[in-house]
Formats: structure tokens, C-alpha cells, sequence
């Protein structure tokens, strides 16, 4: 068909939702609806999506006036916005983009050509997960996403690398292991206690002989150095090493667990088909109630203040982490490695098996 | 939202009344009854759904109560009395009057077609607005829902009552007695114990815009007899024998066995999907239960927008063409001449042909 000439997507800013994002930018560049797509992204989170066949259509944006450049120069004729930003709207609205299809969140609505409007009850937004979102609002520039599982792709030579780093560090080369991500980029109001992370990974290494690996973003260091100190065994903080989020995408298709707050790295775990537990606060389950088979996420029910969706406790005892337990994530751990992987062929799978 | 549903309410489930619905339905009916489960209450769930349906499901989920309905219009209230929540995943009126009538406290669901005053929990889906989405000939009417998989429209609905759906895939189990009992009459028609062959769901009500025409769907198989040596067992539902003649009686390449006498009923229909090689038909029911068997599909889609049928799994491939008129969702189309059932019309049986020799392998 390919009717009409360039889509640009807009990917999202946030680690977690440009993974949860993966299966509409590979439908949108096998649609039949466009002869060409670019995936316009912020330059600091192209390692995500490295490696894979989004990889070569990639076009890194650094500031909000190079993103609207970049619509101009690219001659988009139509911008799919998988952002939930006004800002990103005004930009193509700037850029003169004809046709701008994206949720009627922010706002923005005014500004879209073509918006998805989520459920509502009683006029107010319903917590939908982001993903379905994503996809309804590709539905309306022709692209149609039948699976919503994410995918991610590693190389080879990443994951030797990262292996070669924890074998550098001690971790023998056989041996498996727990990934910890304890921080959260969001804000305080996400972050369970170091000594409750500490308390779960000495269970799991009790339990399974598995050692803790424990990493973090940039600012987290002395985070990730507060539960290795916390931890009764010998667990292996990447504090002082060189991190990315390419080099995480190795980390964590070898993990045999993922222990982490609720950001980023959980959709990371999602992609690669490793069990995960994440330990989720102030957040709405049903915003992420998608790629469930292989993941646990553990809260605090029945609290009147949650979910409050904030970046810090606005009541100041933040009994929505406080109150979490280390034996409850434990036992979810336990439960969740006891699931079966799912027997579906993914795209990326063949990468993401960890090393017998 | 906080939790609503601990799990020891008696909870009463309207599931859909069209065979698709009900099957994509079947994630989020299996995550409420082992949410019940694992409080102990199992036994507090009731099914309510036609009874042809609710056959889909035998040999499972063995605490659940199944209230089978014979006939919708006189679907009794009395039988949906004494229930904390009903959860009505289908979209009528009058579920949300009988919830309504029996007095049921909770009464969740989506606000469709003016019952939104009837329920307590209204949930008011998803709508698209501004120009008509790109590959389509035209935009919905007002108000415009916004198309979408109705088994994650049931996995969003299941989350604000706080249960989450995690496996997302529809599951359908065909006992044993089921399959012995298809095999021995494949036998009798002609197919030899174990042979792998093509399931061709040609059948489609005498009109319908949703049917692909005979003489095409005749003109595909005859195009996969030239890739594939498979034989083509023709299978139709009850009142759509005429369709599924005519194709059989047009393949010419094609070994053809129909099996029309009598049609399939669910039973049937699940036993053969689970035991082809490939299922070939409309949008209709038989594509989703072959999905939920794991058999690969081939799905030929018309008047209905794709964005309902976008969910399925890598082994399906939906075949559509973009028309002026589409999609109408109209049971008949309402055009003449040549415009007259372009969006199935148009489809190139060469390409189903080839379409089904790619899943093949």
C-alpha cells in the first residue's frame, strides 16, 4: 500500500515506557501504511534500543528546539506521539507536522490532528496501562501492534563484556546471579529502604546460593553501595564501574532474578523473559498491568493515600514503602521463579536466553 | 483506584454472548476465579453466558457456578439474585437492567448503548476523535469508541476492580472423548487416521458481509492446492452450509472434505482447530478459538475495523483491503455494482494462497 511518505515516533522519555514502547516502533517500521519511519528519540536512551532493527532508523534528539528541527528537516508527514507531554505535541505543532496522532492526555488534545482518548469514570481519567495506550494511539496513523510483549536486543560482545566485568569482580563465570536496581529516577516516594533490598537478596542467596549484583543509574552509587554494605554475603556492587543501558540489557537477560523498584529495569526483565520482582509504592498497578507472566509486583494494599502518584510522600510517613515487608518480596520471588516461562516465540528471545 | 474485589465477594460475570468476545473474554474470567481461589472462595463465582458457550469451558475452573442461558429474552433475573458485584463484561442494556432488577450492589462495567445510569461502577470506554485514522476509508460515528481488542478492554475493566489479568493469552482445552471423536468421523469422510490437513471455516450466513465469497475462497484453496498437498477439510456452522458447499464445489485442485452434515457446533469446531495444520476464515468466532488452540490462522478480514482484531498471536495473519466505505460494520452491504462488497471482494485469493503456504513453512 505505503501510501503516504515519513512517520516520525515520538518515543518516550522514560526508560520503562520506550521498552513497553518496543513492539509499536517495530510494527510502525513494518507497516504497510508508511514507505519510511524514523523513531525520534532522546539521545541518552538510544543504547535501549541498540542492536535491535530499530537500531539504523534512529534519529537522537538532545533538546526540545532539536526535536522540532528534526521534524522540519526529516520533512515528516505525519508524528506519532508516544509521549504523554504537552511539550511534545507543541513541538510538532510547531514543526507544522499535517498529521499528529497521540493520546488526549496533558492538555494537548487541541493540538493533535488525531487523539485516543482513554476510559474514563465519572470525567475522570481511568489508570490505563501504558501500553495499551501506546498501542491505541498507533491504531490511528495505520499501525497495528498484535502483541504487546516488549522486546530488546543485546549483542554478543556487550554481554561477554559485562560478563568479563563480574568475573573481574569475583562473580565465577557459571555461577547465576541476582540483579538488584534499587534506585528510582522518579523521585524519593518510589525507593523502598536499602535494608529491606539487602534483607530479600540475603534470602535469595540463603535460598538459591545466588549472589547479589547490585547497580543503579548515575546519582545512585551511594545507593547501590548502601546495600551491598547492608547484605550478610559477599555481593557485588557496580557502583564504581562504567554503566549503561545498553550494558544493562546484558546484566539483566543473564540475571536469573531481577530485584527492582518500580522503574526501568522491570520492563527490561519483561523484554527478556527473566522473573522479576518489583516493589512498587506510590505508582497505580493497573498503569503497568501488562507483560505480568514472569513478574510480581509487590504493595502495601488498602492504604487510603495510595496510589498518589507522587514524587515524595505528601503525608510524610511513606507507609506505602515503610510497610512493605522484605519476607512478602521474598516470598513473591519464590513464587515467580516458580512460574513457567511462556512458551511464545518472541523477536529477540534467541539473544535474551541467559548462557546455560 | 484501591481494591474492590477481595476475592470472598459472590460475584456474578456476564460474559459476552458472541463466540470471539467469550473466547478473548476467557483471561480475565480465569483471573477472577483464581483471585476467588486463592481466598478460598472459588465457589463464589458464577458464569452467566449463553450455554453453547459456556461449553467451551467444561472440565475447568470446577468450583465456578455456570448459569447457562438458553434464551436471552427470557433470561430470568432470579437466578442472579443474592450476588455482591456483577461484572458485566458484555456490553447489552438489559444485563445492566437484570443487575439492576436483582438488586446486586456492585454493578460494573463498561457505559455503553445509554445503561451507564444502571451501573455503580460506569466505565466509559476508551473514544478517538479528529480525522479519520490513516488506512481506513472512514472514521466511526459519534460517539467514536475507539476500536479495540476486546480482551484487553476485559483486562483494563478486571484491573480497576483491582485484579490483574497476567497471562493475557486465551486458553481453550479439548478433551480427549472431543478429538476421538472428530478423528473417527474425519475417518468416515475420507481423511486418514493422523494426516495433517487445512481447516477452511468457509461457511457465512446467506448475505453477510463478513463472508468471504465462495468462488473466491474456492479460487484460494485451489491456489494453496498448487503449494501444499495438505487436504482441505471444509467446515461451517449451523445455517451456513450453503457457503461452504459452494466453496467445496468450486475447489477443483483442492482435496476437499465437507463436513456440513450436520455443521460443527463449538465442540467440533475446537476439536478440528486443534488438530489442523492452519485454520483459514472470516472474522468471526472460529479464528479466536483456533488461536486459543495455538493453531496458526489466516484471517480475512471485511466490513470490521482491524484495530478490534489487532491482538492475536504471531501465527495469525489478517488479510484486508482499504476501501472508501470501510468499515461500516454493517450485517449487509448496502452498496451496488462494483462497490458492492469491495472490502472482501478485493482480497486476492492469490495472496491467501500464498499467505497460508508462509505459515505452513
Amino acid at each position: 500500500m505505503k501510501e503516504r511518505s515519513l512517520l516520525a515516533v515520538r518515543a518516550p522519555n522514560w526508560v520503562g515506557d520506550l521498552v513497553m514502547a518496543t513492539p509499536v516502533l517495530e510494527a510502525a517500521l513494518a507497516s504497510d501504511a508508511w514507505r519510511e519511519a524514523r523513531i525520534v528519540v532522546r539521545a541518552h536512551l538510544a543504547g535501549v534500543l541498540a542492536d535491535g532493527p530499530c537500531e539504523p532508523h534512529l534519529v537522537p534528539v538532545s533538546s526540545d528546539e532539536d526535536e522540532a528541527d528534526t521534524y522540519r528537516r526529516l520533512r515528516a508527514d505525519a508524528v506519532l506521539l508516544l509521549t504523554n507531554s504537552f511539550g511534545s505535541a507543541w513541538r510538532a505543532w510547531r514543526a507544522r507536522v499535517p498529521l499528529r496522532a497521540g493520546s488526549a492526555l496533558s492538555g494537548r488534545r487541541f493540538l493533535l490532528t488525531h487523539a485516543a482518548i482513554p476510559p474514563t469514570r465519572a470525567g475522570r481519567r481511568l489508570p490505563t496501562p501504558t501500553a495499551h495506550l501506546q498501542r491505541d494511539a498507533a491504531g490511528l496513523v495505520g499501525v497495528l501492534v498484535h502483541d504487546l510483549h516488549p522486546r530488546l536486543y543485546v549483542r554478543d560482545e556487550v554481554r561477554l563484556a559485562q560478563r568479563a566485568m563480574l568475573e573481574r569482580l569475583g562473580l565465577e563465570r557459571e555461577s547465576g546471579y541476582v540483579l538488584c536496581c534499587p534506585g528510582a529516577a522518579f523521585g524519593a516516594a518510589k525507593l523502598w529502604p536499602p535494608e529491606r533490598f539487602a534483607s530479600v537478596l540475603d534470602g535469595l542467596h540463603g535460598l538459591r546460593g545466588w549472589r547479589a549484583v547490585i547497580t543503579g543509574g548515575p546519582g545512585e552509587e551511594d545507593l547501590v553501595e548502601a546495600v551491598v554494605r547492608l547484605c550478610a554475603h559477599p555481593a557485588v556492587s557496580l557502583a564504581r564501574e562504567a554503566r549503561d543501558l545498553e550494558g544493562l540489557k546484558a546484566l539483566v537477560a543473564e540475571a536469573r532474578l531481577l530485584l527492582v523498584g518500580d522503574s526501568g529495569p522491570r520492563w527490561y526483565a519483561a523484554a527478556f523473559d527473566v522473573p522479576c520482582v518489583s516493589v512498587m509504592g506510590p505508582n497505580d498497578p493497573a498503569v503497568t498491568a501488562t507483560s505480568l507472566e514472569l513478574a510480581a509486583v509487590v504493595r502495601v494494599d488498602g492504604l487510603e493515600c495510595s496510589p498518589c502518584l507522587r514524587k515524595r510522600c505528601p503525608l510524610g510517613h511513606h507507609r506505602c514503602m515503610r510497610d512493605l515487608a522484605p519476607e512478602r518480596v521474598l516470598a513473591a520471588a519464590i513464587d515467580v521463579l516458580g512460574r513457567a516461562r511462556p512458551d511464545v516465540p518472541r523477536p529477540g528471545r534467541p539473544h535474551a536466553r541467559p548462557a546455560a | 483506584m484501591s481494591t474492590l474485589l477481595s476475592g470472598r465477594e459472590r460475584v456474578l460475570v456476564r460474559a459476552p454472548s458472541w463466540l470471539g468476545d467469550f473466547v478473548a473474554a476467557e483471561p480475565a474470567i480465569r483471573a477472577l476465579h483464581e483471585h476467588a481461589e486463592r481466598a478460598g472462595f472459588g465457589r463464589g463465582v458464577a458464569l452467566a453466558a449463553p450455554g453453547r458457550l459456556l461449553a467451551l469451558l467444561d472440565g475447568r475452573f470446577p468450583t465456578m457456578q455456570r448459569l447457562g442461558i438458553t434464551d436471552e429474552r427470557h433470561e430470568t433475573a432470579q437466578s442472579w439474585r443474592e450476588r455482591d458485584v456483577a461484572l458485566l463484561l458484555n456490553g447489552s442494556w438489559s444485563g445492566a437492567w437484570r443487575a439492576w432488577r436483582s438488586r446486586i450492589p456492585v454493578r460494573a462495567g463498561f457505559a455503553r448503548g445509554g445503561r451507564g445510569a444502571l451501573l455503580t461502577h460506569a466505565f466509559t470506554p476508551a473514544r478517538e476523535s479528529g480525522g479519520v485514522p490513516v488506512g481506513l476509508g472512514k472514521s466511526g460515528r459519534f460517539p467514536r469508541h475507539l476500536p479495540r481488542p476486546f480482551g484487553a478492554a476485559c483486562a483494563e475493566l478486571l484491573g480497576w476492580m483491582g485484579i490483574p489479568v497476567a497471562e493475557r493469552r486465551p486458553r481453550i482445552l479439548v478433551s480427549a472423548r472431543a478429538r476421538e471423536a472428530m478423528e473417527a468421523r474425519l475417518a468416515r469422510a475420507g481423511l486418514a487416521p493422523g494426516e495433517p490437513f487445512v481447516l477452511a471455516n468457509a461457511g457465512s450466513r446467506p448475505g453477510s458481509a463478513k463472508g468471504f465469497p465462495p468462488e473466491g475462497f474456492a479460487a484460494a484453496l485451489d491456489a494453496l492446492a498448487r503449494r501444499s498437498r495438505l487436504p482441505v477439510v471444509i467446515a461451517c456452522a449451523p445455517g451456513e452450509e450453503k457457503a461452504a458447499r459452494e466453496t467445496a464445489g468450486l475447489a477443483v485442485l483442492a482435496r476437499t472434505i465437507l463436513l456440513v452434515d450436520p455443521p460443527a457446533d463449538l465442540g467440533d469446531l475446537a476439536a478440528l482447530s486443534a488438530t489442523a495444520k492452519l485454520a483459514i476464515g472470516h472474522d468471526n468466532g472460529a479464528h479466536h478459538v483456533a488461536e486459543a488452540l495455538d493453531t496458526p490462522c489466516v484471517v480475512l478480514c471485511g466490513p470490521t475495523d482491524p484495530r478490534h482484531t489487532s491482538e492475536n498471536p504471531p501465527t495469525t495473519r489478517v488479510l484486508r483491503v482499504v476501501v472508501p466505505c470501510g468499515p461500516c460494520h454493517r450485517e449487509r452491504c448496502p452498496l451496488p455494482g462494483d462497490r458492492r462488497h469491495a472490502c472482501m471482494g478485493r482480497i486476492e485469493p492469490a495472496r491467501i494462497a500464498e499467505v497460508a503456504a508462509e505459515l505452513l513453512g
